[in-house]
């Protein structure tokens, strides 16, 4: 079953120098109760992927393309149609509590406010139902909390109460960008187990974008890589850790640290850098980064299907492996 | 000119000794009486949480956050005791790197510029020594010399990182410290700017003193490691025998914490 299909997304951001891709062709579906992690380094076009299943983009941005959820393209949708499933029908963490979160409002009424917009439960109620939320997610004094502003909590507490107002509107959808990345390791963990948790008893679908492929390999079933503002590969989690099918990945892979070889005389890392904004490669946009480029990958761009939630974005992945050469 | 710095087979040098430093905002005791050393070619990581203690740690050996009570000695001289003159004189021999480049940058001077500043001011070059030096200076970060004439903000993050430490080197130093110097970056860029500083030590003979709340970088680079919690180092030793074989209870619920993960 699928909560959400994305088909032939485009993202365009008008800018001094012209139109700016900053997605390009993108289709992948998300399964129900499924949680895909996002992978890429920063300008690959995952933050801005998320605003847009949010409709959260500014006025400057063209989006073309299909966002099919819940039977509706969401891409079609008025001010008035997001307001009804923004907060209830989907919901976004971001990376900063501080920018979600309201300086001059007490934590509490922010993180009920979803569930009275959208009439899903009376005040009384919907205080009960934040103080058991961030009791569950390891809160030592939640109602304490509820009356405080938000810069007299720690930042871990303040994530957690922005996670608990996206989540109290019980959406079948939620978005989380970078959401534990400003959180130590400690406070990530447990915090990541508890989002798991909660998707795992909810049935709710989670797209799940990092930089941190440590992180996304604790918390996703699926994965998908993005360069350039294209996904380079789409995989179970495992598959695409174990056997990645795209250099790219591969690359991305082998220079974290946790991977690197301490002895070795440089460290592993991929040639040059992702190609400043607008600049995007002919052919495979990978190729003048790509240890294994052939003269084809400069002229033609091919992904290669293996099935419908295998895919890679190098033609080179059908030739048995690019790694041999 | 000559480009080249190395100091290789010079022998190892004690650079810094810190002994029961005390750090204190008001009543609450940031860094509490944390002792450890550093030498020449040295990498010692130090790891902790937010709040640890660990960059007013790094501050305090600079002198940049004054400290209550303990002692710095960088070879060999007691920073607390010194008079002004003599400290102005030693300072630049300890150099910072901070996590963003463009807070250390300035966004009206071009890279090359900023970098032939400090040339000109800290070791009295003249225009044509300190521009030929800043050319090296680019080069020996992995950076084309072509760039000096950029903005920071016309760089990479990764690139910025590396007009950092360039500017870092140019007054060459004994000490490094660097304060989550790649926590800004992305897995790739990470990896160079570790590659770089690695090499730096091993080149150069520099001690470097490497703040971060990233254990796999600790792991992947470091000498030695001292693990920070609540003010205090709670435990040190070397990387192998942390990561082996913790012995304190946080360090352990520290190395737990981090995910797991293997191909």
């Amino acid at each position: 079953m699928k909560r959400l299909e994305v088909r032939g997304l485009q993202i365009g951001f008008q800018t001094d120098q012209g139109w700016i891709p900053a997605v390009r062709d993108l289709s992948f579906d998300l399964g129900v109760g499924e949680i895909l992690g996002i992978a890429g380094e920063s300008g690959s076009g995952k933050s801005a992927l998320a605003l847009a299943l949010m409709g959260l983009l500014p006025s400057n941005t063209q989006v073309r393309g299909k966002v099919l959820f819940q039977g509706g393209d969401l891409l079609q949708n008025n001010a008035e149609s997001w307001r009804k499933i923004r907060g209830s029908k989907m919901a976004m963490i971001f990376q900063d509590p501080m920018s979600s979160l309201h300086p001059y409002l007490r934590i509490g009424d922010q993180i009920i406010e979803p569930l009275l917009i959208h009439g899903l439960a009376n005040p009384k109620q919907a205080r009960e139902q934040a103080l058991a939320c961030l009791a569950e997610m390891g809160i030592s004094d939640p109602k304490t909390m509820l009356q405080q502003y938000p810069h007299e909590c720690s930042g871990g507490m303040r994530q957690r109460a922005v996670i608990a107002m996206a989540v109290l509107a019980k959406p079948d959808l939620l978005i989380a960008d970078e959401p534990t990345t400003a959180l130590d390791v400690t406070t990530q963990r447990e915090v990541l187990i508890w989002m798991q948790k909660w998707i795992r008893a909810s049935g709710a679908s989670l797209v799940f974008i990092s930089h941190d492929v440590g992180v996304l390999s604790e918390m996703a079933d699926q994965l998908m890589v993005m360069y350039l503002g294209q996904g380079v590969e789409r995989g179970s989690l495992v598959e695409v850790l174990k056997r990645p099918h795209h250099p790219y990945t591969d690359g991305l892979l082998r220079s974290l640290p946790a991977m690197q070889d301490r002895n070795a005389k440089h460290f592993y890392s991929l040639a040059g850098h992702v190609p400043p904004g607008g600049s995007i490669p002919s052919g495979c946009s990978f190729h003048p980064r790509c240890p294994a480029v052939q003269d084809l990958c400069r002229t033609t761009e091919q992904m290669l299907e293996i099935n419908q939630e295998r895919w890679t974005a190098c033609m080179r992945a059908k030739e048995g492996s690019w790694k041999s050469s | 000119m000559d480009c080249m710095y190395a100091r290789k087979g010079g022998k190892l040098e004690k650079l810094l000794s810190v002994e029961n430093l005390t750090v204190k905002f008001g009543k609450f005791q940031a860094v509490q009486e944390v002792n450890f050393e550093l030498h020449s070619g040295e990498i010692v990581g130090l790891v902790g949480e937010s709040g640890s203690g660990k960059s007013t740690l790094g501050r305090a050996v600079l002198g940049l956050t004054p400290f209550q009570s303990g002692s710095v000695k960088f070879l060999g001289q007691s920073l607390g005791k010194l008079s002004r003159k003599v400290f102005l004189k030693l300072r630049p021999a300890m150099q910072m790197v901070f996590q963003n480049p463009m807070g250390s940058l300035d966004p009206h001077q071009s890279v090359g510029s900023a970098i032939m500043e400090v040339l000109r001011v800290v070791k009295h070059a003249t225009d044509e020594e300190a521009f030929s030096r800043m050319k090296c200076g680019l080069e020996e970060v992995g950076l084309d010399s072509g760039l000096a004439h950029r903005y920071p903000h016309e760089l990479s993050g990764g690139q910025r990182q590396r007009v950092a430490i360039a500017r870092a080197l140019a007054v060459e130093p004994r000490l490094l410290i660097a304060d989550e110097p790649t926590s800004a970056l992305d897995g790739s860029a990470q990896a160079h700017i570790l590659d770089l500083l690695r090499g730096l030590v091993r080149n150069r003979r520099i001690g470097l003193l490497l703040i971060t709340h990233d254990l796999s970088v600790v792991k992947l680079v470091a000498d030695r490691a001292g693990v920070m919690h609540r003010g205090r180092i709670i435990e040190t030793g070397s990387v192998e025998k942390i990561w082996s074989a913790p012995s304190h209870a946080y360090t352990q619920r520290l190395l737990a914490a981090v995910p797991q993960w293997r191909r």
